[in-house]
């Protein structure tokens, strides 16, 4: 999981419309997918500041420049087609801040897993929050290529960082393989000298955080 | 004689499909056509009625009427190789017989040999006595196979005359007829020697002319194996054996209409009743027993999942047993078992996936050329969760549970190693966390690297 910065607002239209209802301190209207008025500017704002990629798992999404500030119009942006899902990071804020910004993340639809309808994270690990950094919370495990607490964390905190780990579904099997299978040969790469740190880095596109934790180690 | 290959312009689901049912190159049969293929895909695909269409253009065309009409029948066209020639072959209704019969008939596209086109008539003697020859020709066993093994005698089928054999028709029981006349011959060859053996003890005062009469019935028992003796050690005892069963080979019958159905008894000689014998059992006589007692060659045998009611460790090894009862057959086979499917080269499986648009395509497994250096699935090389994965296309294997105790037995084991370092593996707890690993890793069989 990356950092992600969203302070880059390009969805001005959503973003006036929620100020106005949190100046008021109104209830969100309910949150209703892609028929919300700013579906499709929220998604095309999160793909971008994302870079494309999957918010949790980094897997490639989308290429995302066409979602450049300078194809936007009035705030807005047209429909699109569009195989992520935008998810909300506490589920439980849905039902009365459904359209809450700070709340939003484009994902990949396989790792939106049932355990995070029922699970609250800590917040530990939300990619935008100014604590979180990936190689304080994160160690990569090549073996079966999970994502596991660091261990230099204090015991309970790994205990925590483990629970949001399942809650965000980024060590969901299907992407399990995925990673494995787009990672692996880019590590014997660089452990066995065909080509650099450097080279493999210049080409890589997604999974950036599990590249980094196990090239530190080859 | 062996499907090349099958081309289907329009029928159901299928839509401009053309099947290549050859060696790739760089395989030692390079060109020539699979010994056996492995039907896989979602359900609806069509692999049953391909198997069926394979078997009605092949010599079976009276049964097209199961698949289709004849109008898009009569397009698919299957190439066949005999010998050293290749011919393209489809079925229609004989155009010069009443249209109100409807007789189907073969016909012939192409002729070649080696690469050259011939005319049917300068091969049409060799063509008929090579047919001639084969008997039978094709055997399918559907999927919904008939357990009954209780045999009717006035009733039974001779399946040697048949050139199609058949069982969504009949029973396969009647595989029994083959044997049920050696059988009677051989038990009235031992009853006459045990009468002269009787004979000589009634009259004789020497003792040795009794030992040789008794000598003479041992030695013809040696000789002259019980047919059922053969079926028990070259056909279903090898495979009995996993479910604690054998064939019941000593005769105890009186008459023809005594005989009945293969006798199966217990390691400790109890015979088991048909009925009590499971459906597993029953799937492995009926399915091996055609093949031994038809012993055929340069056939089509085409099963349709074989896997039903076998548990894995006789899947792993049927198809194997199938062919090495046979000899120089073509084998087809509709599966929806990963570890049928194990059995295959890559070329050897035909995967059949929907389009975006419901039409069957056939699903590659190389890239450019038909190459087996081009492949990039081989089953062989797969243990049963990567073919599960890579030739069933299932995305998810492992259960999110196991994924999450690896994850969790990680965590605990960095600590472990950090409570180590600090020499406080003897504190409460460390032995906390050693218990928690434990337990945990044994849930996961310790199959934790």
């Amino acid at each position: 999981m990356r950092k992600i910065d969203k302070s880059l607002m390009l969805a001005t239209r959503y973003k006036k419309w929620l100020d106005t209802l949190n100046e008021k301190n109104e209830k969100h209207t309910i949150y209703n997918s892609s028929n919300g008025k700013y579906y499709y500017d929220i998604v095309a704002n999160l793909i971008w500041v994302q870079a494309g990629l999957c918010a949790y798992s980094e897997r490639l999404l989308q290429e995302h420049s066409r979602f450049d500030p300078g194809n936007w119009t009035n705030g807005g942006f047209p429909r699109f087609q569009f195989s992520g899902q935008l998810d909300h990071y506490d589920a439980t804020l849905k039902e009365q801040y459904g359209w809450s910004w700070d709340n939003f993340f484009v994902i990949d639809a396989d790792i939106n897993v049932k355990l995070k309808r029922t699970n609250i994270p800590t917040g530990l690990l939300k990619p935008d929050m100014p604590h979180y950094n990936p190689r304080v919370y994160l160690e990569y495990e090549r073996t079966h290529h999970v994502f596991v607490p660091n261990r230099d964390l204090e015991f309970p905190v790994q205990e925590q960082v483990r629970k949001d780990i399942s809650c965000l579904g980024i060590n969901f099997q299907p992407i399990i393989d995925i990673r494995k299978y787009y990672l692996e040969p880019l590590f014997f790469d660089v452990e066995y000298q065909v080509r650099s740190r450097t080279q493999v880095q210049n080409h890589l596109y997604q999974f950036f955080t599990a590249f980094d934790l196990v090239a530190d180690r080859l | 004689m062996k499907v090349r290959s099958i081309t289907i312009p329009e029928l159901h689901h299928f839509k401009d499909l053309h099947l290549d049912l050859t060696y790739p190159a760089g395989h030692p049969k390079a060109g020539k056509a699979l010994d056996k293929v492995c039907i896989i895909g979602q359900s609806g695909t069509g692999k049953t009625t391909l198997l069926k269409l394979i078997s009605a253009i092949s010599y079976n065309g009276y049964s097209y009427s199961e698949i289709g009409s004849m109008d898009q029948i009569c397009q698919v066209s299957l190439d066949f190789e005999f010998e050293d020639f290749i011919v393209s072959k489809f079925i229609d209704f004989d155009d010069e017989s009443d249209p109100e019969k409807k007789i189907v008939s073969s016909y012939w596209n192409d002729f070649y040999r080696n690469g050259e086109e011939i005319e049917f008539e300068s091969i049409e003697s060799k063509w008929e006595a090579y047919l001639d020859a084969i008997k039978p020709t094709s055997i399918f066993f559907p999927a919904d196979l008939d357990y009954k093994l209780e045999v009717e005698h006035d009733s039974l089928l001779d399946l040697q005359e048949l050139k199609n054999i058949d069982f969504s028709s009949y029973s396969a029981a009647n595989t029994w007829t083959i044997i049920l006349n050696e059988i009677q011959k051989y038990q009235e060859e031992e009853i006459k020697i045990r009468q002269e053996i009787s004979h000589i003890a009634e009259k004789a005062t020497d003792i040795k002319a009794i030992q040789k009469a008794v000598k003479k019935l041992e030695k013809w028992r040696h000789e002259t194996p019980s047919p059922v003796q053969g079926i028990a050690d070259k056909c279903l005892d090898p495979l009995l054996k996993n479910f604690g069963l054998r064939v019941k080979t000593k005769l105890d019958f009186q008459g023809k209409d005594d005989i009945g159905f293969l006798k199966i008894e217990d390691f400790s000689g109890n015979e088991v009743p048909n009925g009590l014998l499971s459906t597993g059992t029953k799937q492995v006589m009926l399915s091996a027993l055609p093949l031994y007692l038809l012993q055929p060659s340069k056939c089509q045998i085409l099963y349709d999942e074989p896997e039903r009611s076998l548990y894995p460790d006789l899947q792993r090894t049927i198809i194997d047993y199938y062919q090495s009862l046979t000899t120089d057959c073509q084998f087809f086979f509709s599966t929806h078992s990963p570890i049928i499917a194990s059995s295959f080269e890559p070329w050897e499986i035909v995967e059949l996936k929907f389009d975006k648009n419901w039409n069957i395509y056939r699903d590659l497994y190389y890239e450019g050329e038909n190459h087996v250096e081009n492949y990039f699935v081989d089953p062989r090389y797969l243990d049963y969760d990567l073919i599960l994965k890579k030739i069933f296309d299932l995305a998810d294997t492992s259960t999110d549970m196991r994924t999450e105790a690896i994850v969790e037995l990680t965590m605990l084991k960095n600590q472990i190693d950090t409570l180590k370092e600090k020499g406080q593996l003897k504190t409460p707890k460390a032995k906390e966390i050693v218990t928690r690993y434990k337990v945990l890793a044994q849930k996961l069989a310790w199959k934790t690297e």
